[in-house]
């Protein structure tokens, strides 16, 4: 039985262009903390010069794909990602993978995420919450007109869209500001 | 004569559609003309033959539910109200020809060719940006609505939502539609229950618990037409096809415009009927290449036939891994292998999963914990607002833990018995999964 043989192997999956750039991000981000997390550490990516191939519009949680949801939905059903509130990369398919993301922007994203890593840290801020403030932050300036993308008009502009989140943006705002400035995301 | 101050547009999802005078410049203009000539179903109609609709009804209409979304509002902002209207009646106005099939096949060659690109290009540098700006609105604004993206004023972001997400004008619309012309009754929905249902709280599009069951039929209609319709088995076929005669080497030769300023004038003429002279050409073409034969079978109308299919639904939560899809994944690695002894050009077999790329999605949200997503929201009596995906007693709970996964393998109609019968040797585990004629 062809099937039978075949599983044993090492799996030799063909991988699609989105497949295979999470796979890298993932790697690159260590841990995914969830759906959140994940539609803000790929909307970085995509910022930050990765080829990714969604389009993210506004929402609740700031920036979201929803096809990039649809995507990942299915990365878990074909199982090369594990999902119990977490994500997490199933090495059976992931072990063997050969990054197609050029260096220079695997630099890049290491850096910004260590650099969110760091943030939270030092200021004990909750890694998800803080990523869908800067995500929020960064979204917002670079859709308003170019002579307005200032902090202080973004965070007013942010305390209306998301009032709810008003006190705890208000708290990171300095931090995720000069983490859009330190990657040249802010003109 | 006095002035006329508004048209009509029959239509036969809507009734009479009323156009105002100041917008008549934009309809007229060539580029929005250009979609009565592109299929808002593209290659559906060969398979119900009624479905040869346009995009130029289906953005009439979803202009309608637009103006009659912002009357049931009221919002009160005539430049506001003016521009949501126009990115409704705009927002698929960049189609390529053969719509999304077409597109899907520009992806594969292409970075950077989607729709929302050429639609925004057309916008904001051509004539239709000149019209927009000569009423006194903008058209930034109306390219941030129908992308996602306007947030300046805060008050009004409501309107992303509306343009699209899980209940928008496009998706209200297209269902009746493609419902009403192919002939199946199941994108049937009580439309008028869910307008009259539809409030503003905050900054949040709301349906009253009361139409409860209207919001529902519609997440049903969405479910049914998409496995039916959008999905139906002999239209990704001529879909697989169409990506199989615009490869690399051919999409070259078609010189397809770019989504820039300079280049956006020639997709004036790419319409469906410039990309059937195209398949017809490459069909007579004396080069006999994979992308000929797929093109002479298309022209035939002799689609590619499935050899196994496999449709399941599955929970999310479960993390269960079907071993039917394993082993056909598996087989996909070792197509070249199984070609070779089917006497079968590997180009020739198609793994297709259509719930995967689909450019919209396949039904209601799924359940999430995090309720990250745009969702369908109920307002109850108490004032308090539930996701309906998310709400015990709502038929949606159910529906949403689950998503469909489709996998088929085809090959052209003269090799499906051979194929099938060494899939079928190789890979006992499959045999039940194989279609035979």
């Amino acid at each position: 039985m062809l099937v039978v043989l075949l599983m044993g192997e090492k799996e030799k999956k063909s991988l699609d262009v989105f497949s295979s750039l999470i796979i890298d991000l993932f790697k690159i981000k260590k841990k995914v903390l969830g759906k959140v997390d994940c539609q803000k550490t790929v909307y970085f990516a995509k910022r930050l010069g990765a080829p990714v191939p969604f389009d993210f519009r506004w929402n609740i949680f700031g920036p979201y794909s929803y096809e990039l949801a649809h995507n990942c939905d299915y990365l878990v059903m074909e199982g090369l990602l594990q999902y119990t509130g977490e994500y997490k990369l199933n090495n059976r398919f992931a072990g063997h993978h050969v990054s197609k993301l050029e260096p220079k922007i695997k630099n890049r994203l290491k850096k910004f995420f260590e650099e969110v890593d760091e943030t939270c840290e030092k200021r004990g801020y909750n890694r998800i919450l803080f990523m869908e403030c800067a995500a929020s932050f960064d979204f917002v300036q670079s859709n308003i007109e170019e002579g307005t993308r200032r902090k202080e008009k973004v965070s007013d502009l942010l305390d209306e869209l998301k009032p709810e989140k008003k006190e705890d943006f208000r708290r990171m705002s300095d931090d995720a500001w000069n983490l859009l400035v330190q990657s040249k995301l802010v003109n | 004569m006095g002035q006329r101050s508004s048209k009509f547009f029959r239509d036969p999802i809507h009734g009479y559609i009323e156009v105002d005078q100041e917008f008549l410049p934009i309809i007229d203009s060539p580029f929005f003309q250009r979609l009565r000539r592109i299929k808002q179903l593209a290659f559906t109609d060969l398979i119900y033959h009624g479905a040869e609709h346009s995009r130029f009804g289906h953005s009439l209409g979803a202009f309608d539910l637009a103006t009659e979304i912002a009357e049931r509002l009221g919002i009160k902002n005539k430049t506001k109200k003016d521009e949501f209207r126009l990115a409704a009646l705009l927002h698929d106005v960049g189609h390529p020809p053969y719509s999304h099939a077409f597109e899907s096949a520009l992806e594969e060659v292409y970075k950077d060719r989607k729709h929302e690109q050429y639609t925004e290009v057309i916008i904001r540098d051509t004539e239709i940006g000149d019209l927009i700006e000569s009423i006194g609105l903008s058209k930034n604004a109306i390219v941030k609505l129908i992308r996602g993206k306007y947030v300046e004023q805060p008050e009004f972001s409501y309107l992303n939502d509306l343009i699209s997400s899980e209940l928008d004008v496009d998706r209200l619309d297209f269902l009746l539609r493609d419902s009403y012309y192919c002939g199946v009754p199941y994108g049937e929905y009580d439309i008028q229950r869910l307008l009259l249902a539809m409030r503003k709280k905050g900054k949040m599009i709301v349906i009253d618990e009361k139409a409860r069951h209207a919001a529902e039929s519609f997440i049903l209609a969405r479910f049914w037409m998409y496995t039916q319709v959008y999905t139906h088995h002999t239209r990704r076929a001529f879909d697989i096809m169409l990506k199989n005669v615009f490869t690399k080497d051919t999409m070259k030769n078609l010189r397809f415009p770019a989504p820039t300023k300079k280049d956006i004038s020639r997709l004036l003429v790419c319409d469906d009927a410039w990309l059937t002279g195209k398949i017809n050409d490459l069909a007579a073409s004396p080069r006999r290449t994979n992308e000929k034969i797929m093109a002479s079978h298309f022209v035939k109308r002799e689609p590619v036939k499935r050899v196994i299919e496999k449709i399941a639904y599955m929970e999310l939560d479960s993390q269960r891994i079907d071993p039917d899809f394993t082993a056909i994944e598996t087989l996909e690695n070792f197509k070249e292998e199984i070609a070779t002894e089917a006497k079968i050009d590997p180009e020739f077999i198609f793994f297709d999963k259509p719930w995967k790329d689909l450019p919209f999605e396949s039904r209601y949200r799924q359940y999430t914990q995090e309720k990250e997503g745009s969702a369908i929201n109920l307002i109850f009596r108490d004032g308090k607002i539930r996701d309906i995906a998310l709400d015990l007693s709502s038929l949606a709970y159910n529906v949403s833990k689950w998503k469909a996964r489709i996998v088929r393998v085809y090959t052209p109609d003269e090799k499906r018995n051979e194929l099938g019968k060494i899939i079928a040797r190789k890979c006992p585990s499959v045999k039940n999964l194989i279609i035979s004629k």
